[in-house]
């Protein structure tokens, strides 16, 4: 065990003395601190033009039938939860990779296995430095978001939300220790780095950009500026009358949407946070109950990976792809 | 400078990596036309069905849509993937020689500093131009076969010079790819760099300026800035340097996309301008820089 944790100090020490993990760790920061305050203005900005619509109907003597904008305060989180599924995946995979390539880079993998540790130690190591290095800064930006909307959005926060962001803050850790898990396996078993590098990136943008995009482009009320249903005037249940005729080409559309983690990570993050309106304000038991398969599915992407990334990071497996 | 452009096309035709990528960017190009195709039969048999059923009076959103718009997808993976490819392929071009410890040896010979940096990227920009040839002519068979005619000559022509925009565009980001590994001293951050700055660019930027999210921004109908606030004055600032959101308007422009809102001229001012900067950038990079030792 002190094996294990020695080698997970080492890995903590060497991405804390990385400046470019630093430097894209702070850009990531950055970016989601700047969507929660452009979310704040923006819905400041929906709200000065309801007030100015409505006091506009008030002076002709009309009362406005619309409801005014509710802030919601999880609600600003939205893009920078979007940047978690794209950029953190992203750099999920360069920690992942760099954990890895950085041993065979330096040659210090022979030495490393002349010591007396065993087939588990190293990765074991290395994976569990990554789960605490990606626990601590999910916690960091979900915190640093929510202060933002707090500030800047002047956001107040009930208990309940504290407990929706504590899960948001389990199912973004559990998303990119897959990411990381998937860059160690395949880093390990490449000769060569930079295809390594490469072969992840294209994964990640198969799975996390092209995926979710063709399930996207497929859904017909995509298809048309503000909804295809809404543009046809056809009233909810309607709606599900209709595309019950269509459960061919809609099973076609989901089946591609689940095989990809991104749509599962989204949809149980939207789903605590109330971005999704079914679950919005609804009780976290409820909200539970309607994710729980979309978290399940997070728990076995992340569990099969971490499997695979503990028998394709073995010694011999290292030392042979490292030669 | 011809020896090295055609020292660069064999490189590339060689490498596997670019060419890994070169077959993403054909297959989802080539299935973008038919996803395109799918949805808008399902949307028009959604609108008959309701339509029979007496539920809605309104017109079939997608009666007078013009054959391009199947290829409306194709723009979305021309930056989603055909950047990558371009950047990979501009990494990988500037570090081969860097990694061969060749490079000494070139530029021992009477070969000019920027005649080497602009003979690999006016290589890159050929083979380039080659990978956008052959996708265009695969989606406009796509297209043919899934309208059941050979399309108009005008149609035929859009499809080309839509194609033929995607050129500065994946050549600019061909540059970047360059301009990291001329100077990254690790093969990693040569990589990493410019990769950062496309997410940046596909993004981040477009969200300041327009409010728009991330994941919204992968939709090929660029979304307008919020009316309002400080917004349409932040667009104006910075949307020039979203050229992947120019290069959004300038496509559905060219396309006959009905629902795409913009300035024409504004986007390709914007995606030339990046192609112009990005190629003046890579030379500025100093022989010291290009002979520098690389630690992987």
């Amino acid at each position: 065990m002190n094996k294990i944790f020695s080698v997970a100090r080492m890995e903590i020490l060497d991405i804390r003395r990385s400046k470019l993990m630093l430097s894209l760790l702070g850009f990531f920061l950055i970016a989601a601190i700047v969507s929660v305050v452009v979310a704040s203005i923006d819905f400041g900005v929906k709200a000065d033009a309801y007030k100015t619509y409505t006091d506009a109907l008030a002076a002709s003597g009309i009362t406005n039938p619309a409801t005014a904008p509710q802030l919601f305060p999880l609600h600003l989180m939205r893009a920078a939860i979007e940047y978690l599924e794209i950029l953190g995946a992203l750099f999920a995979i360069i920690l992942g990779y760099a954990a890895i390539a950085k041993e065979k880079q330096r040659g210090t993998l022979s030495l490393l296995f002349t010591r007396p540790i065993g087939n588990f130690t190293l990765v074991l190591g290395k994976l569990g430095a990554l789960a605490l290095v990606w626990l601590a800064f999910v916690s960091i930006v979900v915190l640093a978001t929510m202060l933002t909307a707090v500030i800047a959005g002047h956001a107040q926060l009930s208990a309940t939300d504290v407990g929706r962001l504590l899960l948001t803050i389990l199912g973004a850790w559990i998303y990119l220790l897959v990411w990381t898990a998937v860059a160690v396996s395949i880093a390990s078993t490449s000769k060569k780095l930079t295809t390594a590098l490469i072969v992840s990136i294209v994964l990640w943008l198969l799975v996390v950009l092209v995926i979710p995009q063709v399930g996207d482009t497929m859904d017909p009320d995509n298809q048309v500026p503000g909804g295809l249903f809404k543009s046809l005037q056809i009233a909810k249940p309607d709606e599900t009358a209709v595309l019950a005729n269509f459960t061919g080409y809609n099973s076609a559309r989901d089946a591609l949407e689940i095989s990809s983690v991104t749509k599962h990570f989204e949809r149980y993050t939207f789903a605590f946070l109330g971005i999704k309106d079914q679950y919005n304000q609804q009780p976290i038991g409820t909200v539970w109950a309607g994710v729980f398969i979309n978290a399940l599915a997070l728990w076995l992407f992340a569990i099969g990976t971490l499997v695979i990334s503990l028998f394709t990071t073995k010694p011999k497996t290292l030392l042979r792809t490292s030669k | 400078m011809k020896a090295i452009i055609r020292q660069e096309l064999l490189a590339l035709s060689r490498e596997r990596l670019p060419l890994m990528l070169f077959t993403v960017f054909v297959s989802m190009i080539s299935v973008s036309s038919l996803i395109g195709f799918l949805t808008k039969t399902t949307v028009s048999d959604v609108w008959i069905r309701t339509r029979e059923a007496g539920l809605t009076s309104a017109p079939n959103p997608f009666a007078s849509l013009s054959p391009l718009y199947y290829a409306r997808n194709s723009i979305i993976y021309i930056i989603l993937v055909g950047t990558l490819m371009a950047i990979i392929a501009g990494v990988s071009s500037a570090l081969r020689d860097r990694k061969a410890a060749t490079i000494d040896l070139i530029l021992s010979r009477p070969t000019s500093r920027s005649a080497y940096i602009y003979g690999k990227l006016i290589g890159i920009t050929i083979w380039l131009s080659l990978s956008l040839f052959l996708v265009g002519v695969i989606a406009a068979v796509v297209i043919s076969i899934i309208f059941g005619a050979a399309l108009p000559a005008s149609d035929y022509a859009r499809l080309a010079v839509f194609f033929l925009l995607a050129l500065p565009l994946l050549s600019g980001f061909a540059a970047i790819g360059m301009f990291a590994g001329l100077l990254s001293k690790r093969e990693t951050s040569a990589l990493l760099l410019p990769i950062s700055f496309w997410a940046f660019v596909t993004f981040v930027i477009p969200q300041i300026g327009t409010a728009a999210r991330p994941v919204a921004l992968l939709n090929p109908v660029p979304l307008p800035p919020t009316s309002g606030g400080p917004f349409g004055a932040l667009n104006f600032f910075i949307g020039p340097f979203a050229v992947s959101e120019q290069f959004k308007v300038a496509s559905g422009k060219i396309l006959n996309d009905p629902d795409i809102s913009g300035d024409f001229s504004k986007a390709i001012i914007s995606i030339l301008g990046f192609a112009v900067l990005t190629s003046f950038l890579i030379s500025m990079v100093k022989r010291t820089s290009i002979r520098g030792v690389l630690s992987e």
